[in-house]
């Protein structure tokens, strides 16, 4: 149809900005990375920088980053799963869209929400920065973080986006939108612990009263080889280790993990279309 | 009443959600059983105590999160078939409803501390009876079952306030994720050593610093109040469970008891409110 996905990115937008599920869902993240930050955040961090540690700001700052799924879950299913409930992805196909249109134009529409979601936890935690100044990565690897996180929340997306597609059943959605983002969350965990194991065990224990210094021995946990390959790689290409090596300040090529995420989008995007075009939509 | 609850656990052992939360509970706690028979073995082995107890009931506070799921699935489809009305309609009240929907929940929610029990075989085969003994067993199932229902009385309100399954289901993770938070923050700060001494590194040297008083450590009333909550709230209730430091498992079960029955008579007058379109 002649202007077909403008249409629908336009119908989308315009039920966008009027979402309760979207401005719910933004509001409690906000006042969730507000009190977080207000309540704890600013404290701990200046007990931390008066110990001495390192990147407390950045370590600080983006400390919410694993749990941003979680709220993007609910908005993309509560959003998405509406069409389904009242009847509007028929109504759509009935007047000429294609299935393919109308699953890009969903997706790009919660794409674009997430931003809003990106501005909102940044913009909670501004009053750290405030209070105890800039953040010490300096604003180009800042800047580098922001495309890394609007990567990984485009996976999100994706990934929701697909299955808010297929699952007609909006609470089901959520459910199952839920338990792959805890599924990705200690995947990614794992990952990251996995390749912080140190090469070699070292350490010092007090006997009689006197320090004494471990010989070092080699750790068994210690992934190398092609092993280590592999787990790099998921680390930088899940969502949920991403963002946890965001946490801890840890992304040690930002840029890369954005081309990975847009890599992954893609081909979840393509997946998610594919099987939408084999949905039975009643 | 007996017609509704009748109808309820006729429903109930039809019901796609009831029997994919048992398994899904079954399946996550064996699994659970069987990684924890290993690590306490290990531990067994490097000499350590009363581990085989403390590793038992690694699943109680996860309870609460299976009951939301079946719940807000089990009971938000009476709103979206229209049951409810139906059941007004034919003249059955308000408050009876609510109930039977308890009952129902509430028993299905036993169901599943059955299966969570039931998965721990292996974990009793391969280490023996817990050192907490018969008793101490039956007084810990006693607790689960009060926690049980003061999830399942929560989690019954909100399935019967809101209308959305969808919502519900999000309220109840959302209510179960922040009275763990809760539980876990109270049972932390009750932690707290009064004295606290240790080892310091002043000026290059370890120095053995003599017990000094532990500013996070509660008195008086503020003590009083917040564990007089940790016995009262089911995740605090089961975390205690986890570590197997439940040292008074009676209170325990008595004010959950009190507090399912405050949270339905709360629960049924909202609903007695509640506009059914």
């Amino acid at each position: 149809m002649k202007n077909g996905m403008k249409n629908l990115l336009s119908a989308n937008f315009y039920r966008l900005w009027r979402s309760k599920s979207f401005w719910g869902t933004l509001a409690a993240m906000f006042g969730l990375c507000l009190g977080q930050c207000l309540l704890f955040g600013i404290g701990s961090a200046r007990r931390m920088i008066e110990m001495g540690y390192e990147e407390v700001r950045n370590r600080n700052f983006f400390y919410f980053a694993p749990l941003v799924g979680a709220f993007l879950a609910v908005f993309v299913c509560f959003f998405l799963g509406t069409e389904y409930a009242d009847g509007t992805i028929r109504s759509k196909l009935a007047a000429g869209y294609r299935r393919r249109q109308v699953y890009f134009a969903n997706f790009l529409t919660c794409f674009v929400g997430s931003w809003a979601f990106l501005a909102a936890w940044w913009t909670a935690w501004l009053p750290l920065l405030a209070v105890l100044g800039p953040l010490e990565m300096g604003p180009m690897m800042a800047a580098e973080y922001a495309l890394a996180a609007m990567g990984f929340f485009a996976v999100y997306t994706a990934i929701f986006t697909a299955l808010a597609s297929c699952v007609p059943h909006k609470a089901l959605a959520v459910l199952l939108s839920l338990i792959v983002f805890v599924g990705l969350f200690i995947l990614g965990s794992r990952i990251v612990n996995v390749l912080d194991e140190p090469e070699f065990y070292s350490g010092t224990f007090f006997r009689e009263g006197e320090l004494v210094a471990l010989p070092s021995s080699p750790n068994p946990r210690y992934v190398a080889g092609r092993a280590r390959a592999v787990c790099e790689f998921f680390q930088n290409l899940l969502p949920s280790s991403q963002s946890l090596r965001m946490a801890r300040a840890q992304m040690e090529a930002p840029l890369r993990c954005g081309q990975m995420s847009a890599l992954l989008t893609v081909c979840v995007c393509i997946l998610g279309a594919a099987a939408f075009r084999q949905k039975d939509i009643k | 009443m007996r017609k509704l609850l009748s109808a309820n656990f006729a429903r109930l052992w039809s019901s796609k959600s009831f029997w994919v939360t048992l398994a899904a509970l079954f399946g996550f706690s064996l699994v659970q059983a069987l990684n924890a028979t290993r690590m306490v073995q290990n531990l067994l082995e490097l000499g350590y105590e009363r581990v085989v107890d403390r590793y038992m009931f690694n699943e109680a506070p996860y309870m609460g999160i299976f009951q939301g799921v079946f719940i807000s699935f089990f009971l938000g489809t009476e709103y979206s078939d229209g049951t409810v009305r139906n059941k007004l309609v034919v003249g059955h009240r308000r408050g009876e409803i609510f109930l039977a929907n308890f009952i129902v929940c509430f028993a299905a929610s036993c169901v599943f501390l059955a299966a969570w029990w039931v998965a721990m075989t292996p974990y009793v085969a391969g280490l023996g009876m817990p050192e907490m003994g018969a008793k101490g067993l039956a007084l810990y199932a006693l607790v689960a079952v009060g926690f049980t229902a003061v999830f399942a009385a929560l989690y019954t309100s909100l399935a019967s306030l809101s209308s959305s399954k969808a919502v519900t289901l999000v309220l109840a993770l959302v209510l179960w994720i922040g009275l763990l938070y809760t539980g876990n923050r109270l049972v932390d700060r009750l932690w707290e050593p009064e004295m606290k001494g240790g080892m310091a590194y002043i000026n290059g040297a370890v120095v053995e610093t003599g017990p000094v008083p532990n500013p996070l450590y509660l008195t008086g009333a503020a003590r009083a109040v917040c564990e007089f909550l940790r016995d009262l709230l089911p995740t605090s209730q089961a975390i205690l469970m986890t570590d197997a430091e439940l040292t008074r498992p009676l209170p325990c079960a008595a004010l959950s008891a009190v507090l399912t029955v405050c949270i339905c008579i709360l629960g049924a007058a909202a609903f007695r409110r509640k506009d059914i379109k």
